[in-house]
């Protein structure tokens, strides 16, 4: 892909977060992003209140890099992705990162609601694998090398 | 009213009166009209001016008629008794005209007997037996005037007598008239009250016939019928307040009904008492409880009835039973609280069967796809096709899954109720089949389509669905398809024609079913969900929706619409054929 090597407006490899309680999916995604040529770090945590601690790099995530891009599940143990998708946008600091929304709900209620809460996309997993695997190989594409993301500091 | 002629007394009096009927000759008697109309004497005996020259004439013509009768005698009597006919005369003048009328009638006697008889018998007055005979003659006439005289006051006193006496007859008769006018006028006041004694009686009977007939009515009535007075005392207790509360007339009448039943309500019972004082009546349920102290609740009604003066005396209250309707009232918002809420459960299960259903079934055709896709050098024929039937199951679920879901959607999801174009929703449902459309090589033409209150999005769904199946079940020739409408009465008739494949008739209401199909899976794909959510959608807006077809020659899909209240909001003819 040429937009690849127009050279994205970042330093270093991209920094995914996914938050995603199902290791099938956490697999199927991992298979599609590795499948790329394009360079990424992806960083897994299954709940949401491991996302949030991860963000914010409490605890054990002391360490841990400051996400480019969170990928964000709705239905999650003890924190849902509504939930956690409400606490970071409303953090100055993390409400900056873009969170995609894909989860396996088509339901209309959570697509308004995913909105109404700055999500900043909205993607069902569709059920096929090729047809799963295009769609988080565009998000990719669209948010690293389409999309000017803020300076990552 | 008698007549005064009428009254034997009267001319009884009359009669008893001497020489009245002379009297009433010689004197004018003044008889006057009294107001009755009957006749009495008002004023009696009048002396004046006439009255005396005839009393005076009638000496005078005394005094001639004996001068007639001593000349017609003169050939008997010759020069003897000269005066003796003038006694007569001044004794009719006394009599008659009194004192004066008498002397007058003395004196021109005693110059007529001088002048016509004395002369020419004993030669008058000069001699001395001349002054004998006149004197004894004046002697003898002033005896005469004084007894005719005294007859004469006598005649006079007993005239003013009876004067007298007819004025208090006269009075007595007014007396006696007046008494019976009164007496008459008591007698018909008397007749009057009777009357009306007989009337009010004859109505009291009428009344207590009425309200023993009434009463026998109210015995008769279902519902507890009773009266009390304005303290709550019963007087009147029907044959269903026995029924209803077990209480026998005599045990319930003169007890306090509140008392007696246990009466709770709702709204306080002084508060009731003051409805009813001001407005008469009152509505609403009571909770009693019978004798056997069963509790019921009976929906009362409470009217006041005044007495004569429009002062409050009684109330009627009818008790009708509602406990059995109240228990069924209760049973069923238990029974609709309890719908609701399984509702809702099922709801919350198809989101969640929809969604969490999802989840495995897309790791079950991912990995055996990723399994099919990173070993398909390692795989035999068999492998990959036992992969194609799990992929394409998992696939099938999916489908069913997303459309059962759209399904109970349009169950619990409100109707956005608003002024639809349907040409405008049938060009999205177009658009939304725009794939199917081409790749069928489908022609879709469209008469032109009213506005109607309706669901926008339903509309389309509802469009689309059925446009949808026109293009999918088609022969070998590209499908042609055609909508139109038509007004019908207060609703429109939508119809969506196809020349497809047609159906049987006999399955036009089963095709309506949810899951039902009538095809192979190989041949014509689906769930069989989509006439089902047809349906549906017709449904919620109130229409109806049927199919006609015969197998090989197309079928057509009518719906109807609720038309809207006004015909002229009939959207603009905008869109031709499409």
């Amino acid at each position: 892909m040429t937009y690849h090597d127009a050279g994205p407006a970042h330093c270093g490899p991209a920094e995914i977060l996914l938050v995603e309680d199902n290791p099938g999916d956490v697999r199927l995604t991992r298979e599609a992003l590795n499948s790329e040529r394009l360079w990424n770090n992806l960083s897994v945590v299954a709940d949401g209140v491991e996302a949030m601690a991860f963000l914010r790099r409490e605890g054990k995530f002391g360490g841990a890099a400051r996400p480019d891009l969170v990928l964000l599940d709705l239905n999650l143990p003890k924190k849902d992705g509504r939930e956690v998708l409400a606490e970071i946008k409303a953090d100055s600091d993390l409400r900056r990162i873009p969170v995609v929304i894909l989860t396996t709900s088509a339901a209309e209620l959570d697509i308004l609601k995913a909105y109404g809460l700055h999500a900043n996309c909205y993607i069902t997993k569709p059920l096929d694998l090729g047809q799963f695997m295009k769609v988080v190989k565009s998000i990719e594409d669209f948010w690293f090398a389409i999309v000017r993301l803020p300076a990552n500091k | 009213m008698r007549k005064s002629g009428e009254w034997p007394g009267w001319q009884a009096k009359q009669a008893q009166i001497p020489g009245l009927s002379w009297w009433r000759r010689r004197f004018r008697l003044r008889f006057a009209d009294s107001a009755s109309g009957m006749l009495f004497p008002t004023h009696g005996l009048e002396s004046d001016g006439r009255s005396t020259a005839l009393r005076y004439g009638a000496g005078v013509a005394g005094v001639a008629v004996a001068l007639l009768a001593r000349a017609a005698l003169s050939p008997q009597l010759h020069g003897e008794m000269p005066f003796a006919t003038f006694f007569a005369a001044i004794a009719a003048a006394a009599w008659v005209g009194g004192l004066g009328p008498s002397l007058l009638s003395a004196a021109l006697g005693f110059v007529a007997g001088e002048w016509f008889f004395v002369g020419h018998g004993a030669g008058g007055t000069a001699t001395a037996n001349g002054l004998v005979v006149a004197g004894s003659y004046f002697l003898v006439a002033a005896a005469i005037m004084a007894v005719g005289h005294a007859a004469h006051k006598a005649g006079e006193r007993a005239l003013a007598r009876q004067i007298e006496l007819g004025r208090e007859v006269g009075q007595r008769i007014r007396a006696e008239a007046s008494l019976l006018k009164a007496h008459d006028e008591l007698e018909s006041r008397v007749r009057e009250r009777i009357t009306e004694l007989n009337t009010a009686m004859e109505a009291q009977e009428r009344d207590r016939a009425s309200l023993a007939e009434q009463a026998a009515l109210l015995q008769l009535a279902g519902d507890a019928i009773l009266v009390t007075d304005m303290s709550g005392r019963i007087s009147f207790w029907n044959r269903g307040a026995e029924e209803l509360y077990g209480w026998p007339p005599d045990a319930a009448v003169g007890a306090d009904v509140h008392e007696l039943l246990r009466t709770s309500s709702p709204v306080p019972l002084n508060e009731i008492w003051a409805a009813i004082r001001e407005q008469e009546r009152w509505e609403g349920e009571l909770s009693h409880f019978t004798r056997s102290g069963e509790a019921v609740t009976v929906a009362s009604r409470w009217s006041l009835q005044r007495d004569r003066e429009g002062k409050p005396g009684a109330v009627l209250e009818i008790n009708r039973d509602i406990t059995g309707r109240k228990r069924t009232e209760r049973a069923l918002a238990d029974r609709i609280a309890e719908l609701a809420r399984s509702n809702a459960e099922l709801q919350r299960f198809a989101y969640v069967a929809s969604h969490d259903l999802q989840e495995p079934l897309r790791m079950v055709a991912s990995f055996t796809q990723l399994l099919a896709d990173r070993y398909a050098g390692k795989l035999d024929q068999d492998a990959r096709e036992f992969i194609g039937y799990a992929v394409d199951g998992a696939r099938r679920m999916q489908t069913l899954i997303q459309d059962l879901l759209a399904l109970s959607q349009l169950g619990s999801r409100g109707m956005n109720f608003e002024m639809v174009r349907f040409d405008e929703a049938m060009g999205r449902a177009v658009a939304n089949l725009q794939f199917a459309i081409r790749e069928s090589g489908a022609f879709v033409s469209h008469d032109e389509l009213p506005a109607a209150m309706a669901d926008s999005s339903q509309i389309v769904q509802l469009f689309q669905n059925l446009i949808g199946n026109g293009v999918k079940f088609k022969d070998e020739k590209p499908p042609r398809i055609h909508i139109s409408a038509a007004r019908s009465g207060d609703e429109w008739i939508f119809s969506v024609r196809d020349d497809g494949i047609g159906f049987d008739p006999q399955y036009a209401e089963r095709i309506f079913a949810v899951y039902q199909r009538l095809h192979a899976r190989d041949k014509y794909p689906g769930t069989g969900m989509g006439l089902a959510m047809c349906r549906k959608i017709v449904e919620r807006h109130n229409g109806r929706i049927w199919a006609e077809s015969k197998p090989g020659s197309g079928s057509t899909f009518f719906f109807t619409i609720p038309a809207a209240a006004n015909p002229a909001e009939r959207a603009e003819r905008t869109i031709g054929a499409a």
